[in-house]
């Protein structure tokens, strides 16, 4: 089973890499068949790569965030690919329900590229049991990984919200509209992709904060040492304060529009910079 | 039979004779009927819109004068008239013809989309009527399937043609729901009312008209269903409202940078589209720097629908060779479709001769055979005909397949002397492949 799974994780790596050339080709060369083509392709490689986590469940009864001792697990097993795979099911099932912001799945499928890629040619640092040892037996353990990984997705999905936002308010300022074979590669209107990212920030902040306190939670029960202000500890309540400040000033002070899509771009660079340098340096 | 075309468009005829082409609905039954009830006429159909007047038929390649004549008839052109402005074409031609005008590639104004719908409704008519037959089905169906390949395959009518229609492409980009938006229009020129003309056409309801002329502002807004706003107020509506539209006479600009920034903070960042069709122009170019707020004058509009014809322009080439793949796949099936009844009357009639002389030879044997039971009888009859008819079809093998070659080529006319040689009567168009007609829906 685990064999199928390694080849369902190259499938979605392939995937994802097939998605992000689509897209870039299509947006570069204004051709919107090969930029809309990005939308099924990434969909493929998002069921590939649930596959694998839903063998990955049968076969280890955990989600996979890390191999634990004595597995020799593949690169599937990583929690970057694991990141990959919660931010394509986010993109998707948005598209799928709002099918004119599909076209925004195009902006992170290279981060999805990217992310499985990285847990290609990377090891954690640190293994969850290791890290852990006792958090893997405890019940607040998935609540937190679900809503940590949730809330990243979420916020990518903010990311890819905002950069297509800026580009479309590029484009208006610039006075460039689609026109032609252009008019086909619209963008979703700004003021749909202000919704997306308010409702991410939204649902994403929740998550955020549920992941944080069961976090806490879990630690303070358990009696894990280290509870001291670590990188990551520092970096997610860094994060948890921009987010927090970004949806405060957008439904209180009515900071919407591009300045809560430069936070939703800022704010997941930061994202990254915690999932790549800090937690997993 | 062949397929022909005869009739007069905007390229061809100035509006003095194509007024006096048109035909109004009370007469474009008759027309019709007339058209169809012409010696050698098999089927027909007229197409009449402001720009063309064309009759399609299928004859056998005597009405072509008589067409032209009825025209002039109803016209009251007489043909010295008439003639300098008549189109005309004749199979892959005729067909050819049609094809471009469904896919808008003939009118006036590039890829417009209200030809095909017109199209569909003299063919719908035609149909009301009973003046097509399978010919003119067919070719319609392909017609009105090559114009949805244009339209699916190439941008040929995707790109704005007018200012009015670019200013509501621009708020496309800006608003996804139109129809909860408030729409503003400052003045009562000809082309703003277009444009919000064209908000409402999209759905909006909350529309607005401001004019320093309060019974102006009201005759523009009667007939749209807008509101009437008084001119002191306009800057008000820029703390709710969404879009605004100016064009005025005014010399200075009606909406500043100031009035917009005063209301930012009660509009919570909402985006704010401003279009300016006004010259000189009638809105603060500085309020274009202000963040979620977005201005369009009336160089950025021309610049978009100027593109917008060399886009299609572009396309129209993709169009034309769409065009001609399908003219040539019409033609292929036309050819094909022809020799069919010819093929089956043609084995009909062995097959019955065949019958009938085994039937002849079993009564003049009776008297020999009347020795043998009821069985026996019926298996020397069984067996005599299946030596008729495998004859029949051993002789018919050579003679088939050259016809379907005709076929295949082309070639009516040796189709026809064959028939005639052979002594077989058949229509050649096959009534059983053809669709029967149905309800086509219109777009125009």
């Amino acid at each position: 089973m685990l064999v199928i799974a390694g080849v369902l994780f190259l499938v979605a790596i392939l995937g994802y890499g097939a998605a992000s050339a689509l897209f870039a080709l299509g947006m570069a060369l204004k051709r919107p068949k090969l930029a809309k083509a990005a939308c099924p392709t990434l969909s493929v490689s998002m069921l590939a790569h649930t596959a694998v986590v839903v063998l990955h469940l049968i076969e280890l009864h955990r989600l996979p965030v890390g191999p634990s001792a004595g597995i020799v697990a593949g690169a599937w097993d990583h929690p970057f690919a694991t990141i990959a795979w919660a931010l394509a099911v986010v993109v998707c099932v948005t598209g799928w329900i709002r099918p004119s912001v599909r076209l925004v799945g195009g902006f992170l499928a290279p981060v999805a590229l990217a992310l499985t890629l990285g847990a290609l040619l990377t090891e954690p640092r640190y293994t969850a049991s290791e890290f852990l040892p006792d958090a893997l037996s405890s019940a607040w353990f998935p609540i937190h990984i679900v809503s940590i990984y949730g809330s990243l997705a979420l916020f990518a999905l903010a990311f890819a919200a905002g950069s297509a936002y800026l580009i479309q308010h590029g484009r208006l300022k610039r006075k460039v509209l689609p026109i032609g074979p252009e008019a086909r590669l619209r963008l979703p209107s700004l003021e749909v992709l202000d919704r997306v990212i308010q409702s991410a920030f939204t649902i994403g902040l929740a998550a955020l904060t549920l992941g944080i306190v069961t976090g806490t939670f879990q630690a303070v029960l358990s009696g894990t040492e280290g509870l001291d202000l670590r990188p990551k500890i520092v970096f997610t309540i860094g994060l948890w304060i921009l987010y927090c400040t970004g949806w405060v000033a957008r439904s209180q002070l009515g900071w919407g529009g591009r300045r809560s899509a430069w936070i939703a771009v800022l704010g997941f660079v930061g994202v990254l910079v915690s999932i790549v340098l800090v937690a997993h340096a | 039979m062949r397929i022909r075309l005869c009739g007069t468009n905007h390229r061809e005829a100035p509006v003095e004779v194509r007024e006096r082409l048109a035909l109004s609905d009370a007469d474009f039954q008759p027309a019709l009927r007339r058209l169809h009830g012409l010696p050698g006429v098999r089927e027909v159909v007229l197409v009449s819109t402001c720009n063309r007047v064309e009759v399609i038929w299928v004859d056998d390649g005597q009405a072509e004068d008589a067409v032209a004549a009825e025209m002039g008839r109803w016209s009251g052109l007489a043909p010295a008239e008439l003639e300098p402005h008549l189109v005309r074409a004749i199979d892959d031609e005729a067909v050819r013809h049609l094809f471009r005008v469904c896919g808008s590639l003939d009118s006036m104004v590039l890829g417009e989309s209200q030809i095909l719908g017109q199209v569909k409704d003299a063919y719908r008519a035609a149909c009301e009527c009973e003046t097509v037959g399978p010919l003119l089905h067919r070719l319609f169906h392909k017609a009105f399937a090559a114009a949805k390949r244009i339209r699916s395959e190439t941008d040929v009518g995707a790109s704005t043609l007018s200012v009015a229609r670019a200013a509501v492409d621009m708020a496309g980009a800006v608003f996804e729901d139109l129809s909860s938006k408030a729409v503003l229009l400052l003045g009562a020129g000809e082309m703003a009312e277009l444009a919000l003309r064209g908000f409402r056409d999209q759905g909006c309801r909350d529309l607005w008209v401001s004019n320093r002329t309060l019974s102006r502002a009201a005759e523009v807004a009667g007939p749209l269903e807008a509101a009437v706003l008084p001119w002191g107020r306009r800057a008000e509506f820029l703390a709710h409202g969404d879009i605004v539209v100016a064009s005025t006479g005014a010399r200075e600009p009606v909406l500043t940078r100031r009035d917009v920034k005063a209301v930012r903070r009660k509009r919570r960042g909402r985006p704010l589209l401003l279009v300016d069709i006004s010259v000189p122009r009638n809105l603060d170019p500085g309020i274009d720097r202000l963040d979620n707020v977005y201005l369009f004058d009336i160089d950025d509009l021309a610049q978009v629908v100027q593109a917008g014809q060399e886009a299609r322009r572009a396309e129209a080439s993709k169009a034309e060779r769409i065009v001609a793949e399908e003219v040539a796949a019409f033609s292929r099936v036309l050819s094909q479709v022809q020799v069919s009844p010819l093929l089956r009357a043609l084995t009909q009639k062995v097959g019955r001769d065949g019958r009938q002389e085994v039937e002849r030879t079993l009564s003049r044997l009776a008297p020999l055979l009347s020795d043998l039971d009821e069985g026996e009888r019926r298996q020397v009859a069984e067996a005599l005909d299946r030596m008729v008819q495998a004859v029949g079809k051993r002789f018919l093998h050579d003679p088939l397949r050259r016809i379907k070659r005709l076929g295949e080529a082309g070639e009516l006319e040796r189709l026809e002397q064959a028939a005639d040689l052979l002594g077989i009567e058949a229509t050649l168009v096959d009534m059983g492949d053809v669709e029967r007609p149905r309800k086509v829906g219109g777009d125009g």
